[in-house]
C-alpha cells in the first residue's frame, strides 16, 4: 500500500530543546493512524509540522508526495488535507451553516451549497444549522469541526484530540463519524490520550513520549509486545489474610492486588479466586491491553492515580 | 488560471464578510460601531452648546488712553452692554481675537478699536455744528432777514466751518498726516465664526439695537457709529467636531478593531485554522482591510446621519468618502502592523491601546493643534491621524484641493503601514 505520509528523522527544537527528537514513521493511505502520548509528548508539534503550520528544524516530511517546507508544495498539501485543531473554535457569532460556508469558499473550486447541505446532514447538524457557534455544546462543536475539516473532500484528515472533553455518548458519535470517514477512503491521523479510543479506531499506533516514538504497530501488536500478559486483579485484598500474604509493594496499588497469571499455576489461581469470591471481593481477569503497554512504556500510575512519566 | 483568480476573490470576499458579521453581531462591535459614536457626538454637542454661556460676549477694548485706562466713551459703551442680555467677559488687549474666535466654539469678540472715543466725540461735534449750520442756512434764505444780519450770519457760519475744519485737522494731525479730512466714522468690530456659533445672529441683533440706541442718545443724527461684523468662518455651516470625531473613530476602530480581531483569532486558534487552508497571508490581510473599510464607512454614515439630522450640518461629498476609505486602510494597516510585530495576544491589545489613545489626543481631535504647545505640535505632525483629520476637514467643508496634501500624507502612511504590516505578519506558527 502507498504511503500518504512519510516522516524521516524529524526534529523540532524550541530554544535548543528538542521537543520532537528525531522521529520517523509512515502512514499508509486509507488507514487510521494514531499518535498516542501523555501531555507534552510532542503530538501536536509533530502533527502541525506535517500540516505545514510550523517549520521543522531538521528531517524530512512528505505528504502525498509533496515536500513540507517547499512553498509551492505546501500549497498543494493544504488543498488536499483537512484539519481539526486541538480545542477547535469557529467564528463565535456565525451560525453552523455560515461557518461551513466560509471554509468551503477558502478552497479553490469551492463546494456548492448542495455540498454544504450534504455535510450538514452527514454530521447530524441539521437542527443546529442556524445556531451560532458560541451557543453550541462541546460535542456539537467537535462535530462541526469534523464537518469543516471535510468540506473540501480532503484526502487526509488530521484530528488533534478529537474527543477530549466529550461525554461517553458524544465520544462514541464522533468515533462513528471517524470510522465513516475511513470507510469513505480517507486517511486519518489522530492524536489521543485515550487508550480505548485508539484501540477502537486505529489501525496503527505510535506511542510518543518526550519527543520520541517509543513503540509503534497495531494496537494489538503493541499490547502483546509491551503489555503485561494476562492478569488477575482483586480489589479489597487486605480483608483476606491469605491474599494479604501474597502482596508486596510491586503488585499492589491502593487496595488492589494484581497477579500475573503467567507465573501462577492454574490450581493456585482457582483457589485464590474461590477465596476472594467467598470473601465478597471484586475479581477481574485482564487480557494484555494497550493501556498496560502504554504505562510500561511511558511511566507508571502513582497511588493517587496520576501518570508518572519515566526517566 | 482565470478560475483561480476568481476563487481567490471569492475566498477574500467570504472571509471579509465573515469578519464583518462576526464583529457586528458582537455586543462590543455594535456598541463601538453604532452606539458609542452617537453618545460621543451628543456629549460633545451638549458640552459645547450649553445654555449657560450661550450669550457670552467677549469684549476687547483697544481704546485706551496714555495711562492704559479705558476712555470715557468706551467705558460707557461697556456699561451699556453689561446692562443688556449679554454676558460680558473681557479679554486682554494683546490677544489675537481672530485666532480666539477661530479655535473655539461659541465665542465671539467685540473689538472696540483705538480712537473710538475720539471718533465719537469728533463725529458728534461735527453733527452738532452741521445742525447749527443748516439751521442758519434756513434763516439766511428767509426774505425777511435783513441784509446786515445776513452778512454777519454768513461770516459767523464761515467762522464755524473754519472751526470745524480746524478741529478735524487737530484730531487727524495728531494721529497722522491728513488735514481737513472728515472725521472717521466710529467703528465697532464684531468677530464671529458662523460655522460653529449657533447664536451669533441673536448676539448681533442685540448689539445692533444697542448701537442704534447709542447713536440716538448722542444726537439725533445717523452715522456716527457703525458696527461691522467679521465672520472668520472658512467653512459652511457644519459641525466643528464632525471631521475630527469621525477621523478619531475610524482610527480607533481600525487600530483596535484589526489588532483585536487578529489577537482574538490567535487566542482562539482560528488563525491557525485559517493558515491550514490554502488562504494566503496576502488574502488574509486584504480581507481584514476590506472588512475594516466597510466598517469605517458604516461608522461614518451613522455619524454623518446624526450630524445632519440632529445638528443640521451639510452632507459630506464623495471626495470625503474617498478620504475616509484611505484613512480606514491606513489605520487597519497600523493594526495589522501591531498584530504582526507582536506574538502575544495580550501584548497586541495593550500596544494598540497604548498607540491609539494618545494619538487621539495628540492629533487635535478635541482641540486645535494651533492651541497646543510647540513641541506637542511637532509630535502632532508626525502622526497620521493629524493628516486624516486635516484631509477630512478640508474635503468636507473646504476644498478638495486643500485636502490633497494631507490626503497624500495619509496615503503615504497607509502604504508604509500596509507594507510593513504584511511583511511582519507570519503565516506560520513558531
Ligand atoms: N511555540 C512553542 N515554544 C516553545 N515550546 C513549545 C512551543 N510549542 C510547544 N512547545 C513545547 O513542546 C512540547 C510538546 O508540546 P505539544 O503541544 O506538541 O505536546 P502534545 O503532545 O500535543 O501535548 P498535549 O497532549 O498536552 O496536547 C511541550 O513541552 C511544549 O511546552
Ligand atoms: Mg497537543
Amino acid at each position: 500500500m502507498e504511503n500518504a505520509i512519510e516522516v524521516v528523522n524529524l526534529v523540532k527544537s524550541y530554544s535548543g530543546k528538542n521537543v520532537v527528537d528525531g522521529i520517523s514513521f509512515n502512514v499508509k493511505k486509507g488507514m487510521i493512524f494514531a499518535l498516542l502520548g501523555p501531555n507534552g509528548a510532542g503530538k501536536t508539534t509533530t502533527i502541525e509540522i506535517v500540516e505545514c503550520l510550523r517549520p521543522l528544524t531538521s528531517g524530512s516530511v512528505r505528504v502525498l508526495g509533496y515536500n513540507v517546507g517547499d512553498r509551492r508544495d505546501e500549497q498543494e498539501i493544504k488543498r488536499r488535507i483537512g484539519i481539526m485543531p486541538q480545542e477547535f473554535r469557529a467564528l463565535d457569532k456565525l451560525s453552523v451553516r455560515e461557518n461551513i460556508e466560509l471554509f468551503s469558499r477558502l478552497y479553490p473550486y469551492h463546494s456548492s451549497s448542495k455540498d454544504v447541505d450534504e455535510v450538514i446532514r452527514a454530521f447530524g447538524l441539521e437542527e443546529y444549522s442556524n445556531v451560532r457557534f458560541e451557543r453550541l455544546s462541546g460535542g456539537i462543536r467537535q462535530r462541526l469541526g469534523l464537518a469543516i475539516a471535510t468540506i473540501h473532500d480532503p484526502e487526509i484528515l488530521f484530528l488533534d484530540e478529537p474527543t477530549t472533553g466529550l461525554d461517553p455518548t458524544s465520544r462514541r458519535q464522533v468515533w462513528a463519524m471517524i470510522r465513516a470517514l475511513k470507510d469513505s477512503g480517507k486517511t486519518v491521523v489522530l492524536t489521543s490520550h485515550y487508550m480505548e479510543e485508539v484501540e477502537y479506531l486505529a489501525d496503527e499506533v505510535a506511542i510518543m513520549s518526550k519527543g520520541r516514538i517509543v513503540a509503534s504497530g497495531s494496537p494489538q501488536d503493541i499490547a502483546s509486545r509491551y503489555g503485561t500478559g494476562r492478569r488477575l486483579t482483586i480489589r479489597g485484598y487486605s480483608r483476606s489474610r491469605l491474599l494479604a500474604s501474597l502482596a508486596n509493594s510491586s503488585n499492589t496499588l491502593g487496595d488492589t492486588l494484581t497477579l500475573s497469571m503467567d507465573r501462577l499455576d492454574s490450581m493456585l489461581i482457582a483457589e485464590i479466586v474461590d477465596m476472594a469470591i467467598r470473601d465478597g471481593l471484586e475479581v477481574q481477569f485482564k487480557n494484555p491491553s494497550l493501556e498496560d503497554a502504554f504505562l510500561r512504556l511511558v511511566g507508571r500510575i502513582d497511588e493517587d492515580g496520576r501518570l508518572i512519566i519515566n526517566g | 488560471m482565470k478560475m483561480d483568480i476568481n476563487s481567490h476573490l471569492v475566498a477574500v470576499a467570504s472571509l471579509a464578510r465573515a469578519l464583518l458579521l462576526d464583529w457586528l453581531r458582537s455586543k462590543t462591535g455594535a456598541f463601538f460601531t453604532i452606539l458609542f459614536p452617537i453618545m460621543l457626538m451628543v456629549m460633545l454637542t451638549l458640552a459645547f452648546n450649553d445654555d449657560l454661556n450661550r450669550l457670552d460676549l467677549y469684549v476687547q477694548n483697544l481704546d485706551l488712553d496714555h495711562d492704559g485706562m479705558p476712555t470715557e466713551t468706551s467705558s460707557s459703551l461697556i456699561k451699556l452692554l453689561s446692562s443688556s442680555m449679554l454676558n460680558i467677559k473681557h479679554i486682554p488687549a494683546d490677544v489675537d481675537a481672530y485666532e480666539y474666535v477661530k479655535y473655539s466654539t461659541n465665542k465671539r469678540v467685540l473689538i472696540i478699536p483705538y480712537g473710538f472715543d475720539a471718533s465719537i466725540r469728533a463725529k458728534s461735534m461735527e453733527a452738532r455744528m452741521a445742525v447749527m449750520l443748516s439751521t442758519l442756512d434756513l434763516f439766511i434764505e428767509r426774505s425777511w432777514v435783513q441784509d446786515g444780519v445776513r452778512t454777519s450770519m454768513i461770516s459767523g457760519m464761515e467762522g464755524l466751518q473754519r472751526e470745524l475744519a480746524l478741529r478735524n485737522g487737530d484730531k487727524t494731525a495728531s494721529g497722522g498726516n491728513a488735514t481737513n479730512a472728515p472725521p472717521a466714522l466710529a467703528r465697532l468690530l464684531l468677530i464671529v465664526d458662523s460655522s460653529k456659533d449657533r447664536e451669533y445672529e441673536r448676539v448681533e441683533g442685540i448689539l445692533a439695537s444697542i448701537v442704534a440706541m447709542l447713536q440716538q442718545s448722542t444726537i439725533d443724527a445717523p452715522d456716527i457709529l457703525r458696527m461691522e461684523v467679521k465672520d472668520v468662518s472658512t467653512t459652511e455651516r457644519a459641525n466643528y467636531y464632525l471631521p475630527s470625531v469621525l477621523a478619531a473613530f475610524i482610527m480607533t476602530n481600525g487600530v483596535l478593531g484589526t489588532s483585536g480581531i487578529v489577537a482574538d483569532f490567535k487566542r482562539r486558534g482560528m488563525l491557525k485554522r485559517l493558515m491550514s487552508t490554502p488562504l494566503s497571508r496576502l488574502q488574509w490581510i486584504i480581507a481584514n482591510m476590506m472588512a475594516q473599510t466597510i466598517l469605517a464607512l458604516i461608522l461614518a454614515s451613522v455619524m454623518v446621519c446624526i450630524a445632519v439630522i440632529a445638528l443640521n450640518t451639510t452632507l459630506p461629498n464623495a471626495i470625503s468618502m474617498v478620504v475616509l476609505a484611505i484613512g480606514a486602510l491606513c489605520f487597519t494597516g497600523l493594526g495589522m502592523l501591531i498584530a504582526g510585530a507582536l506574538k502575544d495576544p495580550h501584548a497586541i491589545t495593550g500596544a494598540s491601546n497604548a498607540i491609539a489613545f494618545p494619538m487621539m489626543f495628540l492629533s487635535g481631535t478635541f482641540w486645535p493643534i494651533g492651541s497646543m504647545h510647540e513641541y506637542m505640535q511637532s509630535i502632532a505632525y508626525a502622526l497620521p491621524l493629524t493628516y486624516f483629520i486635516d484631509a477630512l476637514n478640508a474635503s468636507m467643508y473646504q476644498s478638495s484641493i486643500l485636502a490633497l496634501q494631507s490626503t497624500s500624507m495619509l496615503a503615504l502612511f497607509a502604504i508604509v503601514f500596509v507594507t510593513l504590516g504584511s511583511y511582519l505578519t507570519r503565516w506560520k506558527q513558531e
